[in-house]
């Protein structure tokens, strides 16, 4: 236990160092954070107490010459390992009610949530013995013992539940926000969860019979025949129980990546991809381009050969619905097309900022007219790369535009609303759909249902992996014949800090 | 990046652990410096009083005794100091709890001190310092033949009443079971409640079965029965006899104690008996001493032994003997202060001080008696045999103590379970305790 008390200061202190930035993280790092105090300090109060009754510490009996060493350098008093372990869970209630709430997309249910959170946290810290040192003196603990303990006895009942209840709103409230999550979030969500809640299972087992306050005061400070209500079954259990809210965490935060954490990575690793893949299209595009001039070659010698002879160094006129002379057009476009595409993916640098959604979908209603916007826009910013930004919704209005094509009545909408943490932009049409089959694969390079010179199937795999690089998902909903939604999810920024 | 942090991790890390495999740093104090971990609170009488012994101890000898008042938990505050060689020169604490920490089974932690009970003379010239003593009493604690702790304060327990309110009401103090029943009838109808109880400390509420037994059986009952891991024990009809006592005070029965007395959180109760609310209370001769500011007008303390029983293998000639004093650690930096500093402080007019400071008795036999105490002094000078408060129980086996008798003893002296259940159920948690050992 000692050493998984270390294994989640360290994990907290990677995930902190690395991470720093991101206000979930540090929500999120006070419960591991929290519950490394608590268990110091539960640590420590369990070895005093069971060492003061000469009984076998059940919770962390193979372990007791190290915390006792370790005590000779902190010195603490039975009242420091009290303490320890009320600021331990003050600071993992804070983590465990803050994390959950930080992501509800109304501001006053948050503002109202954190109000509450300081309540509570301020209703446990009052609790430290500082208070009953206050209260107490030794010599006049006979005159105001009956009232005070009476007091304290109240005062730590309340604490238990507020403990409890504080710990169970946090379960609901992330059980909550799970059923809230957007589906496509839904497997993260529930790996959040599942690193969490074994440290919220271990918290509640562990704390649920929080020490009471009078057994310092009882007979100046005796501890005499305070038991402890562990049993080995249970501390079994509970280390158990540590290590897989342990691994979980790790599991969970690295791995799956389910804090956003390789945000930034992705941008990288985007940019870095981008970089290579330039690189290979104008190799790519080049040795494309002299196959077509090859081509034009081929077709021009076509041309004059069937021609009539006219005056040297002139080109015979074309004739309308000529092959030769079709061939010739489409070898034009294709060389002039692919001669721009080194210069137009010359170089892709994301330049995330700050930006507000009305800047960012506004010159697009603009641009587009057909297309309806049915709520007010959200008043709420992303970081994302503005231009590119712009080019992934005129991608997908562009598409939506093509699958209307010859239908009777086009209809575009574009909404915009928020989703616990993020928001979400849709673009629906009502044009013929997606099959099941397709939607599958259209996020894939090179697929297209309308194969064309201009469709060259890169733009939803292109969109798709810039919306990644920003954090964000981008998902399709479709039925054949009726609807095409793309839903388009960007984490909300609601870090304080000017827009440029 | 990355490396940077593996690095900070392992170097947090290495800083967090570090303390872990480090020895004692501290260094070697000075020979003329007597370091004291005691078991009082600054301000408490007993603290008072050290700190002038300690001064007188320094002036007379040029020793400077350096007292850290740890308070009752002393033995567990200074545990990791023990354990990084930082050892101090006395520890003082009751002898059943200095025998639960420093007398284990994988190692004795403290000095003998036979050969200075024996061999070394008395303060007043007196052959041996035993001569100062009752050997029965010191010799209680020994282990192995040797004698390991020194006191100076002896405790022992029985029923404290106010003898004015008892004059009052045309009663005496009781000696035998029927006596003692028909007092509390007597004050039960009076409209006093006849027994005073904070149900809230369980061993103010084992005080009852474990004295009940004691005279029914004799002493060392309690404690055969704690640890006979076949339960079979608790079949003897002795016990049974004790609990059916106990059970008759209680609300089950005869409904002695003051009312609500479940319920009663320490010193509610004893200070509702201080102010004759109502009549004994069974209790440390520390009660007087508690609660002497509390009394009423003419409260006049007496004492009375927990009643004999006819019949019965013990008798109020068996006296608790619950010592407090000294135990020198085996690497004390300098026991010969260590013993210089406890022969200085059994001195008779020392002795005679701290029973008129603290009011409590001395261990010194032939000490003065606080005047609050003098009603135990029959008692004492009675005694034929002594035995240790709780027949040991509590240092022999605190676990079971705590987890097995504690909460069916509560539950009989609450009246919640007849006798027989008591016997019972104490049968079987005692089996299933030494089972999951």
């Amino acid at each position: 236990m000692f050493y998984l008390i270390l294994a989640y200061l360290l994990f907290a202190l990677v995930v902190l160092l690395r991470h720093r930035k991101t206000l979930n993280i540090l929500w999120f790092l006070m419960m591991p954070l929290g519950i490394c105090l608590a268990l110091l300090g539960l640590l420590f109060f369990t070895e005093y107490i069971s060492y003061a009754n000469f009984i076998m510490n059940p919770l962390f009996g193979g372990e007791n010459l190290l915390i006792w060493r370790l005590n000779y350098y902190l010195n603490l008093s039975v009242f420091g390992m009290y303490r320890l372990m009320n600021l331990g869970i003050t600071l993992y209630l804070l983590g465990a009610l803050g994390y959950p709430l930080s992501f509800h997309p109304n501001r006053s249910v948050r503002t109202g949530g954190y109000l509450m959170m300081l309540i509570i946290a301020g209703a446990i810290l009052l609790n430290d013995p500082a208070l009953l040192q206050m209260l107490f003196q030794p010599h006049t603990i006979f005159h105001a013992i009956p009232r005070v303990l009476s007091t304290l006895y109240l005062y730590n009942s309340l604490l238990r539940w507020l403990i409890r209840i504080s710990l169970t709103g946090s379960a609901l409230l992330m059980g909550y926000i799970h059923l809230k999550t957007p589906s496509i979030f839904k497997k993260q969500s529930l790996l959040i969860i599942g690193g969490i809640m074994p440290i919220h299972v271990l918290v509640v087992v562990l704390f649920f019979w929080f020490p009471s306050h009078s057994i310092h005061i009882w007979r100046f400070s005796t501890l005499k025949h305070v038991s402890l209500p562990y049993t080995r079954v249970l501390a079994s259990s509970i280390v158990l129980l540590s290590f897989l809210s342990m691994a979980a965490l790790i599991y969970t935060a690295l791995v799956y990546n389910s804090f956003e954490l390789k945000t930034i990575q992705r941008r990288r690793a985007f940019q870095a991809t981008m970089k290579t893949a330039h690189s290979g299209i104008r190799i790519f595009s080049h040795s494309i381009k002299n196959q077509f001039i090859a081509i034009r070659l081929l077709a021009e010698q076509g041309l004059l050969q069937e021609a009539p002879a006219t005056a040297p160094g002139e080109l015979p006129s074309p004739a309308p619905g000529d092959r030769l002379q079709q061939i010739l057009s489409i070898c034009e476009q294709s060389i002039a097309r692919l001669s721009s595409i080194p210069a137009l993916h010359d170089r892709i640098t994301l330049s995330c900022q700050k930006v507000t959604l009305d800047r960012l979908l506004t010159p697009l209603v603009m641009e587009f007219p057909q297309v309806t916007v049915s709520n007010p826009i959200p008043q709420a910013s992303i970081v994302v790369d503005e231009h590119y930004f712009g080019e992934i919704l005129r991608n997908l209005i562009v598409n939506s535009q093509e699958a209307l094509l010859n239908h009777p009545a086009p209809r575009i909408h574009l909404s915009c609303e928020r989703n616990l943490s993020h928001i979400v932009i849709r673009v629906t049409d009502n044009g013929c759909g997606i099959s099941r089959e397709h939607q599958k694969q259209i996020f894939n390079p090179f697929f297209s249902t309308k194969p064309s010179i201009r469709s060259w199937g890169l733009g939803l795999a292109f969109s798709r992996q810039l919306v990644e690089a920003f954090g964000g998902a981008l998902h399709v909903e479709s039925t054949e014949g009726v609807y095409t939604r793309m839903e388009l999810y960007i984490p909300e920024d609601r870090s304080p800090g000017e827009i440029p | 990046m990355k490396k940077r942090t593996i690095l900070a991790a392992c170097l947090i890390a290495t800083v967090l652990a570090a303390p872990l495999f480090a020895g004692g740093q501290r260094e070697k104090v000075q020979e003329d410096v007597l370091e004291y971990a005691s078991m009082w609170n600054p301000g408490e009488p007993q603290a008072v009083y050290m700190e002038e012994m300690a001064r007188k101890f320094e002036a007379e000898t040029g020793i400077r005794v350096d007292i850290s008042f740890a308070g009752r938990d002393v033995l567990t505050k200074i545990r990791s100091r023990i354990l990084m060689g930082d050892v101090p020169d006395i520890v003082e604490q009751d002898f059943s709890e200095l025998a639960g920490a420093f007398l284990r089974n994988d190692g004795i932690l403290v000095q003998p001190l036979t050969d200075f009970f024996y061999q070394t003379p008395g303060p007043e010239g007196q052959p041996t310092m035993m001569d100062l003593f009752d050997e029965n009493v010191i010799t209680l604690y020994a282990h192995n033949n040797e004698i390991y702790f020194f006191p100076y304060e002896f405790i022992t327990s029985g029923f404290f009443y106010d003898k004015t309110l008892f004059a009052e009401q045309g009663l005496s103090a009781p000696r035998t079971w029927d006596e003692f029943i028909q007092v509390n009838r007597d004050l039960k109808a009076a409209g006093i409640p006849p027994l005073a109880l904070d149900g809230n400390i369980s061993f103010y509420n084992a005080y009852y079965y474990y004295w009940a037994l004691t005279r029914v059986m004799g002493p060392g009952h309690l404690a055969r029965a704690a640890g006979d891991r076949t339960g079979k024990t608790w079949d003897e009809p002795g016990y049974l006899e004790a609990a059916r006592m106990v059970y008759q005070l209680s609300a089950g029965g005869e409904n002695f104690f003051q009312p609500g007395y479940a319920g009663s959180n320490y010193p509610a109760a004893q200070a509702d008996w201080a102010l004759n609310r109502s009549g004994s209370i069974l209790c440390g001769t520390w009660i007087p001493s508690e609660t002497r500011e509390q009394t009423v007008d003419g409260f006049e303390v007496g004492f009375y032994p927990f009643p004999e029983v006819p019949g019965g293998a013990g008798s109020v000639g068996d006296v608790e003997a619950y010592l407090i004093g000294f135990a020198v650690p085996v690497e004390a930096k300098n026991p010969e202060a260590a013993r210089e500093f406890m022969r200085f402080i059994s001195r008779k007019e020392h002795a005679n001080q701290l029973a008129r400071d603290t009011i409590n008795i001395a261990a010194r036999t032939d000490a003065a008696y606080p005047r609050l105490l003098e009603g135990v002094r029959p008692t004492l000078e009675g005694a034929q045999r002594f035995h240790v408060s709780y027949d040991g129980v509590m240092q022999l086996y605190p676990e079971w103590f705590a987890n097995v008798f504690y909460p069916v003893d509560n539950a009989l002296v609450f009246g919640n379970i007849t006798p027989e259940e008591f016997i019972s159920r104490m049968k079987a948690d005692t089996i299933a305790f030494w089972r999951n050992r």
